[in-house]
């Protein structure tokens, strides 16, 4: 709704902008978002991109960098971290002007919601596996760690058990690229009326549905869903909701909770699980940084930022070392050349490393900056400098 | 559609008495789920990441100057880019072929020759031309084509039915070999006649702009001797969203080859907020 968006600020440019936005009401859960662990899943609306514009419009002498977010969302960053709940990031002037967006633009939510919003798209939250399965009926995969992670990469049943079914249990990371970009094809071909006419072929996914071994899949499906995947991680979620009616997640996230759920869907030998049935990570056992070699990350605490950490070494010991592997076999190289020939926009001209950064703070700047529909916020003078910023934070190494 | 409240929609049916499909034109002005941007956005990317890979590997990059790199990078800002989805029968499914194809030539512009004889003109050396001309490899060497993915161009030489429709007088002689939507049908075209694909396959064609007259005749001659249905998906005018949104993923894009570049930061068009930074720290294959 970008004319009301404008209108809006036209309004409060002219000085008579509404101190306050309606006060938190609604969502039933107000005082559960206290709560240091609670993580529900917040509702739709594009929250980053409002909370971008309205700093443009309401700048400050303050800096919002990745670190800077992260300190003022989380304090201390850790691979178990919590929010810290007590920053209040909505009292200025552009926080005010973020929740006057947000509602315009028909997705009204509180500050914590909103404050759990910017955390969610931004991979800073868990998945906690009774907060993450609770209001859903979806009972497989029965182990609840997994079952948690495949709802909250947004990955329906049928697609999660087949690809489970077609690459076995070694394969977390190529089963999670696969799976996800049938899913990505099933939304978006549900979104379109004739989607044959713009070169989507709902029948792909029946098609791999149907496949008896991963030899059944042909190689111009396996590419169509490649090209899928590659659309889908260049894209951002802006906010909707998945097939599961959560919050979806940017699709680095998405991939990264995935592959950890075909690895929890594993289990653990002996009493080595990482986390208890509840979600908390045990200690001595549970890796306490992401270079704890020898330990095994507990997926259900960590946020999403420390599980793609996880995803690129996976995928280095599993598709990394497949690809020089003389021995694999032609199936399997097929499978993985595939995978590791996707590159979403984002990385631009960088080398490869590039694909596997978590999406940091520059990098939706950038996102919200080529996405906007308001041009008028967004001088090219400023998108410049927030294209440079997304660049030398990839080339830094992406985000934490 | 039900997505046609989202945007502006237009089609009209080209009527043929040869052409036993469709042929449908459909405008953009906004794609809210990526049906336009993403093929166009994969066609631009091999073109430019090959484009990247060349600059690179050639002499005098260290002495671009922000000048010559805005001319390097306006040849992948100004072009028409063209996505093609062919489609045909196969046993009991269908088999999609994709071609990508950039407009103009097909080789980059070769920019860092004019830089290094203003270079050496400053030194006062006097330099043959010969001695700072390019000894890259091919620029075909450089384009990383993905799997199941062609990449278009025009053969020299090549006779084709293609062109043989009505090209306004006015036209330059040489649209064809410069056309993305000739180099796409082309490289169909030759596809065909090679037995790769059967003909009359379902036709989704994306570009990045309203097609020039000749380039339309192509399309159309296309579809009268080839095509089974086909849909030419165009971004709409300049100024529309998505026209803006395409034009900033490219800036965004050609900001990261600039990264790549030995380090000066005044080879951004804003000075990057990391003191001394300016090179990508990023390993570069």
């Amino acid at each position: 709704m970008p004319s009301a968006i404008a209108a809006l600020f036209y309004v409060c440019l002219l000085g008579s902008c509404p101190a306050e936005v309606a006060e938190d009401v609604g969502d039933g859960d107000e005082v559960r978002y206290a709560s240091a662990v609670f993580y529900p899943s917040p509702p739709a609306g594009d929250v980053v991109r409002d909370w971008v514009t309205a700093n443009i419009v309401y700048p400050t002498a303050f800096r919002w960098t990745d670190e800077s977010f992260l300190r003022r969302w989380m304090g201390m960053y850790s691979i178990y971290g919590g929010l810290d709940r007590q920053a209040d990031v909505f009292g200025s002037p552009a926080g005010i002007a973020t929740r006057h967006l947000i509602e315009a633009g028909g997705h009204p939510m509180s500050r914590a919601a909103a404050f759990t919003a910017m955390a969610w798209d931004l991979g800073l939250t868990p998945s906690i596996p009774w907060i993450t399965t609770r209001r859903t009926k979806v009972t497989y995969p029965e182990n609840e760690h997994a079952r948690a992670a495949m709802i909250k990469a947004g990955i329906d049943v049928d697609i999660y058990r087949h690809t489970r079914f077609l690459l076995g249990t070694t394969h977390p990371v190529q089963a999670a690229n696969l799976a996800l970009s049938v899913q990505m094809l099933r939304d978006r071909s549900k979104r379109l009326a004739k989607p044959t006419e713009v070169g989507l072929d709902p029948a792909v996914v029946q098609r791999y549905l149907d496949a008896a071994s991963l030899d059944h899949i042909t190689d111009s499906d396996l590419q169509l869903l490649m090209r899928e995947l590659e659309t889908g991680l260049s894209a951002w979620p802006a906010g909707e909701l998945s097939t599961h009616e959560k919050r979806q997640l940017p699709a680095v996230f998405r991939v990264a909770r995935l592959a950890a759920a075909y690895r929890e869907q594993n289990g653990y030998a002996g009493s080595d699980s990482p986390c208890d049935p509840s979600g908390v990570r045990v200690s001595g056992v549970a890796a306490e940084t992401i270079d704890d070699a020898g330990k095994n990350l507990c997926f259900d605490t960590a946020i999403d930022r420390a599980v793609v950490d996880w995803y690129r070494r996976t995928y280095a010991d599993e598709v990394g070392v497949a690809l020089s592997d003389v021995n694999l076999s032609a199936t399997m190289r097929r499978i993985a050349q595939a995978i590791d020939g996707v590159h979403p926009f984002w990385m631009g001209a960088l080398s490869d490393a590039a694909r596997f950064h978590s999406l940091s703070y520059e990098l939706a700047v950038q996102t919200m900056a080529t996405h906007t529909r308001d041009a008028f916020f967004y001088p090219e003078a400023l998108v410049s400098q927030m294209f440079v910023d997304a660049t030398e934070r990839l080339c830094e190494g992406g985000a934490q | 559609m039900k997505f046609a409240n989202l945007f502006m929609w237009i089609s009209f049916v080209v009527p043929s008495v040869v052409h036993a499909g469709t042929m449908e034109y459909r405008r953009w002005d906004s794609d809210l789920h990526d049906v336009v941007m993403a093929p166009l956005r994969a066609s631009f990317a091999m073109h430019a990441r090959a484009a990247a890979d060349w600059l690179l590997d050639g002499p005098q990059t260290s002495r671009l100057s922000r000048h010559e790199l805005d001319l390097f990078d306006e040849q992948f800002l100004d072009a028409t880019f063209v996505a093609v989805h062919y489609t045909y029968r196969h046993g009991t499914g269908d088999v999609t072929r994709v071609y990508y194809a950039m407009s103009g030539s097909d080789e980059p512009w070769p920019i860092e020759s004019e830089a290094a004889k203003a270079h050496y003109v400053a030194e006062g050396m006097f330099v043959e031309e010969a001695t700072v001309v390019s000894t890259r490899k091919p620029f075909s060497e450089y384009v990383r084509v993905p799997a199941g993915v062609v990449w278009a161009h025009v053969e020299p030489g090549e006779k084709t039915s293609i062109e043989a429709g009505a090209v306004n007088a006015d036209d330059d002689s040489t649209i064809y070999t410069g056309s993305a939507e000739y180099k796409a049908m082309r490289s169909i075209e030759r596809d065909i006649q090679a037995g790769v694909i059967p003909s009359h396959g379902n036709v989704v064609v994306f570009a990045s702009r309203k097609p020039c007259q000749a380039c339309d005749v192509a399309l159309r001659n296309f579809a009268v001797r080839y095509a089974g249905d086909m849909w030419v998906n165009l971004i709409d005018d300049p100024g529309t969203w998505i026209s803006r949104r395409f034009m900033r993923d490219r800036q965004a894009f050609m900001t990261t080859v600039r990264a790549r570049l030995p380090a000066r930061w005044d080879r951004y068009p804003v000075r990057p907020s990391s003191p001394g930074s300016g090179q990508c720290a990023v390993s570069i294959r």
